[in-house]
């Protein structure tokens, strides 16, 4: 595009060029990558208790996660894990509509837990994500939350805007690193 | 007996099938008598193939399946008996013996379609109905109802089978052709499944074949010397189940490669599981991710079917099938799921169980046919495919 | 000419047959006759992959198969005997512009080192009146006389067939055999 071409919106939109790419770029990124991205279209974590990050003075009894849509008893785990990555006794879960229940087995002693799911939506997708809790005094929990479909890690907390935002900055990544891969083989 | 037939190529094939051509009468109409032209030298190896017929244990179970297949299974009348099912059996074992090493049938009106084989087998089953229609107690019993079967009648049961196996889908077609006509007499025709496999060198021999949903299929069956305690029995006898599972293409088509993997176990480019690196590695179920999750889904399809017990393991032969789409352009495609293993019940059934119970797999593949038969033991030449059940 | 290059074509394939140690289906062996040096005590002449058309009590119907004959002289076949049925030699001849089958007169002769079809539409041995139906999947034992006084026994396999669209009515009309005509 020749710079005196510019049409009235890019200037509204101002800034440098490569600010512009980068839009383009990240906008085609999301139209491309959206379908396939089925995080946002399907089943997702819509409450958990404990919560994610939750500093707990006593240990919880049971670990109850809530989608946003029901739950195929078969295909639905949900395990807890120590700091040390050791498996916490628990029930298999026990599904009731959107929620799934795993009962704890004997009492968790002070430190840092993570709960891991693995769900499938009603058509067919796998959801599966994590998240860290404490008991006690112990440190803030080492496993960062996340949620994935499919390992393609994704924010679930934050908003769309912060998710396109990461998006925006990975699409610009991969425009540039292409450039530069093109210019250096031509 | 090794597991494997040993195979007649080369030289030797090319002999017989040129011979046979030569000697061929085609079954004239009038004038001259056509014969068939001795086939051309230098017939490619493919097409001159031959797995043997005669031995301890039929073929068509454990060599390497053929490119295509038709499995064609039979309804016997009320007043079948013993004796008239032994002559059927003598005369479709004669026809099979002739037809694998390239040689017409006796009566054979094409014979001209008769001399490259290409790895021609045609394996016999027998239902529980033949048992019952010649005195005896069967042997294999119809599987129990799974709350996964959607079965249609159409794709269902059947007293006996033919599975006819070969590299190429004009000697199929010729073979089920010669094979139903000499069956008629006898029984009807219940149903036919045509379905397909890569091509011969498409792949080497032992390259695990993708299926008709994309997936490597056949990774975990016993190989070689593992046959054996998994499949024949001391006599020689074995069993299949042939099994119709519609595949539900559409709404597979709607996944993510990571959501297809999580339903299989597999990685679907090289089939590893998803607890290890390469394709033949062991699935480890007790390996866990980062977050604590087993590496395997649980409610995986691999997951789920997990036989370790040499003895327990079941031969997967299945063979894809992709028939007309649809008006809406839905494709009409799936497996003609066929296993080989020496106990239905101690083998076949608790596998299926498991996976009716729970598989994620199980959204996207459907059974709509399903049936079982005994697979007697081979025969000698000048004997007969049933002559130890029904001599 | 091209008969003998046929000939020799169809002895060789025999031979071959011989050779791979599969000459014969299950049908022979079942009864030991027909392989192709069972008969070797009648020294002459084998009848390689036999076969009989099934068909109802009464109703005429066919043998087939291979005549090969290994020896250094000719051999004619004079009559053929079976407790099936009483036979005739028969040969399809061109008669008033139509193929019908008629008694083979002489018998057959198979050359010296040559053979002999017997097919659909061509020679064959007549079964004129079969006592019982002859099932498919049946076998049924023949004795072929030959011009020295001999004899060589065979079993052919019966098998269904329709092919030619061939008739062999108790009529005995002698009806064109693999005939389109109307
Ligand atoms: C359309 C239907 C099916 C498809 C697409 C399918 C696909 C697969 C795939 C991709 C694998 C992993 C690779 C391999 O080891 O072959 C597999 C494994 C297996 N499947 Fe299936 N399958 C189907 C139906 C069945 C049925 C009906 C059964 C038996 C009831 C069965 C039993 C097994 C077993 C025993 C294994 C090996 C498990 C192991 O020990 O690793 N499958 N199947
Ligand atoms: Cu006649």
């Amino acid at each position: 595009m020749r710079p005196e071409a510019t049409s009235r919106r890019n200037r509204w939109l101002g800034g440098p060029r490569w600010i512009q790419r980068l839009l383009v770029a990240a906008a085609a990124f999301l139209v491309v990558a959206l379908p396939g991205v089925p995080a946002w279209a399907h089943a997702q974590l819509a409450s958990a208790v404990p919560a994610p990050d939750a500093a707990l003075s006593t240990a919880p009894a049971a670990v109850t996660l809530t989608f946003n849509e029901q739950l195929n008893p078969e295909f639905t785990t949900i395990v807890v894990s120590d700091a040390g990555r050791q498996r916490v006794p628990a029930s298999a879960p026990a599904v009731s509509g959107a929620a799934g229940t795993v009962r704890i087995e004997g009492a968790l002693g002070e430190g840092a837990y993570t709960v891991a799911y693995r769900v499938v939506s009603t058509d067919g997708h796998t959801i599966q994500g994590s998240y860290g809790f404490t008991v006690g005094d112990a440190a803030r929990p080492p496993v960062a939350a996340g949620e994935s479909s499919g390992g393609l890690p994704v924010g679930v907390l934050i908003g769309i805007g912060a998710v396109g935002l990461g998006l925006a900055m990975v699409a610009g990544y991969l425009y540039f690193s292409g450039r530069r891969r093109q210019r250096g083989s031509a | 007996m090794t597991s494997r037939r040993h195979l007649l190529t080369g030289a030797a094939a090319a002999g017989l099938g040129a011979a046979a051509g030569a000697g061929v009468v085609a079954a004239a109409h009038g004038d001259s008598p056509a014969r068939v032209a001795a086939a051309p030298g230098g017939q490619p190896a493919l097409g001159t193939a031959i797995v043997a017929f005669h031995g301890a244990r039929q073929a068509g179970v454990a060599e390497d399946p053929p490119a295509h297949a038709a499995f064609v299974a039979f309804t016997l009348p009320a007043t079948a008996d013993r004796r008239g099912l032994a002559r059927m059996m003598r005369l479709l074992t004669d026809d099979a013996a002739r037809l694998t090493r390239g040689e017409p049938a006796l009566g054979d009106t094409d014979a001209t379609l008769a001399p490259l084989p290409a790895r021609l087998t045609v394996t016999f089953g027998f239902g529980p109905g033949l048992y019952r229609a010649a005195g005896l107690r069967p042997p294999v019993a119809d599987l129990p109802a799974f709350r996964i079967d959607r079965l249609e009648q159409r794709w269902s049961g059947g007293d006996l089978l033919l599975q006819v196996c070969a590299d190429d889908p004009l000697t199929v077609a010729h073979t089920q052709r010669m094979l139903i006509k000499d069956t008629r007499p006898f029984a009807a025709v219940r149903w036919v499944q045509q379905g397909f496999r890569r091509s011969p060198g498409i792949h080497a021999p032992d390259h695990t074949q993708r299926n008709v949903m994309g997936q490597l299929d056949g990774t975990a069956n016993p190989r070689g010397a593992e046959i054996d305690p998994a499949v024949w029995n001391e006599d020689g006898s074995t069993t299949i189940v042939v099994r119709r599972m519609r595949a539900e293409i559409e709404k597979w088509d709607m996944l993510s490669v990571a959501d297809k993997e999580n339903a299989v176990g597999r990685r679907l480019d090289t089939g590893a599981p998803l607890s290890g690196t390469q394709e033949h590695d062991e699935p480890d179920f007790t390996k866990l991710d980062d977050s604590g999750l087993p590496a395997m889904p649980d409610f995986s399809h691999v997951t789920r079917a997990r036989v370790t017990d040499p003895a327990l393991k079941l031969l997967r032969r299945p063979y894809n099938y992709d028939g007309v789409p649809n008006a809406a352009g839905h494709p009409d495609a799936g497996l003609i799921f066929a296993s080989f293993q020496k106990d239905i019940a101690r083998q076949f059934v608790p596998v299926q169980q498991r996976l009716a119970d729970k598989d994620l797999l199980n959204e996207w593949i459907t059974p709509i046919g399903s049936a079982v038969f005994a697979v007697p033991p081979g025969c000698a030449e000048g004997g007969w495919i049933g002559e130890q059940v029904l001599g | 000419m091209r008969t003998n290059v046929l000939r020799a074509a169809a002895a060789l394939a025999v031979a071959t047959f011989g050779l791979a140690g599969c000459g014969g289906g299950s049908s022979d062996a079942a009864t030991p006759a027909p392989a192709p040096s069972a008969t070797a005590a009648a020294a002459t002449l084998t009848v390689k992959d036999p076969w009989v058309k099934a068909g109802a009590a009464g109703a005429m119907t066919a043998a087939f198969g291979t005549l090969v004959n290994d020896t250094g002289a000719d051999i004619t076949i004079t009559t053929a005997e079976s407790p099936a049925s009483p036979l005739e030699l028969h040969e399809m001849a061109m008669k008033d512009g139509k193929m019908v089958m008629q008694p083979k007169q002489g018998g057959f002769v198979i050359k010296s080192r040559g053979s002999h079809e017997l097919s659909p539409g061509g020679d064959h041995l007549m079964l004129m009146k079969p006592a019982q139906a002859i099932e498919p999947g049946d076998e049924v034992s023949f004795t072929l006389k030959l011009g020295d006084g001999s004899t060589v026994p065979f079993t052919a396999i019966a098998k269904p067939f329709a092919g030619a669209e061939e008739s062999y009515d108790p009529g005995h009309s002698m009806a064109p055999m693999g005939s389109t005509a109307p």
